[in-house]
């Protein structure tokens, strides 16, 4: 896939798993692969970026002795997951112009 | 490659980012390894499957410079910021402005310069059109005179009525050519001064 397609696609699938529910690093990777591939590193630089568009934001927490960072979804997430879902027919819209076929 | 080894490769890699950045990767991807091996892998299972450090570090490196370009070009001054990024270009300008005026000056001094090559060819063209008017018309008043005379006023007006012709395009080409290059120069300029689109 298109790698700059692919990396909006991604950042509205980390905050769709966010917004089910505060999750971990490797906890997320794990419930995105059901629906793509996504990498460790690949999910680091997204996780960046939503941070700092204030997308999520991060506490720890104590775990075997170690601490994991958990990433939370703000309002400002749950928003832009819902501007891109609004866009969608819009995107369909394009879909079919380009020669996506219509399923009758 | 145990999971020290790949810690203090990635951390090595990192040393050229501010020390938060570098804390901050190697923190995520020790968490990762942990995690990982929590669910069942071995510690070299683990490790392997997220990938080379040196080549994480790389992308983790780029994605740090993409950033920092898009801070450059969009900074987020605060009021007090902005007011002292202001008062410092006040305060220096005695000496920028100077420059900046002396350097205006020779760019226009230059295009003056360019000019009188037109300049020269208009006057050029104004000369032998006069020449050749008078000749033309005086031709037949000269034949009084001669016919040889006339014959002379005649073919010295055609003559400067065809150099007229070939100043006068000459001119017009020139003075074409040198309006383009100045539009394609300012538009260069100006390009520079605008803002850079960063990476995506």
């Amino acid at each position: 896939m298109d790698t700059q397609l692919k990396k909006g696609l991604l950042e509205m699938c980390v905050l769709a798993v966010l917004k089910r529910g505060d999750s971990y690093g490797y906890q997320i990777i794990k419930d995105i692969s059901v629906c793509i591939t996504i990498s460790e590193s690949t999910l680091y630089p997204i996780l960046k970026r939503l941070e700092n568009n204030g997308c999520l934001t991060t506490y720890s927490v104590e775990h075997n002795g170690r601490l994991r960072k958990y990433y939370k979804i703000t309002e400002v997430g749950e928003q832009k997951i819902q501007e891109f879902l609004d866009e969608w027919d819009q995107v369909m819209e394009i879909y079919y112009f380009i020669g996506g076929r219509e399923d009758s | 490659m145990t999971k020290k080894e790949f810690l203090s490769i990635l951390e090595k890699e990192l040393d050229m980012l501010p020390r938060e950045e570098q804390n901050r990767t190697v923190i995520y991807y020790e968490e990762l390894i942990e995690d990982r091996m929590e669910d069942g892998m071995t510690e070299e299972e683990a490790v392997r499957g997220i990938g080379n450090p040196k080549q994480l570090a790389r992308e983790v490196i780029e994605e740090n410079e993409g950033e920092l370009w898009e801070k450059i070009e969009n900074p987020n001054h605060s009021l007090g910021a902005k007011i002292g990024i202001w008062a410092v270009i006040l305060l220096g300008s005695p000496l920028w402005a100077s420059i900046l005026f002396a350097l205006i000056l020779c760019i226009l001094s230059g295009y003056l310069v360019i000019w009188t090559v037109p300049l020269i060819g208009a006057s050029f063209t104004l000369a032998f059109g006069v020449i050749g008017v008078y000749g033309v018309i005086s031709f037949p008043f000269a034949v009084f005179d001669g016919v040889g005379i006339g014959i002379f006023h005649l073919g010295t007006g055609m003559l400067g009525l065809g150099l007229m012709l070939i100043f006068a395009l000459s001119t017009l080409w020139m003075s074409k050519k040198i309006i383009y290059i100045t539009w394609k120069f300012t538009k260069f300029i100006s390009s520079r001064f605008r803002r850079r689109r960063g990476r995506a």
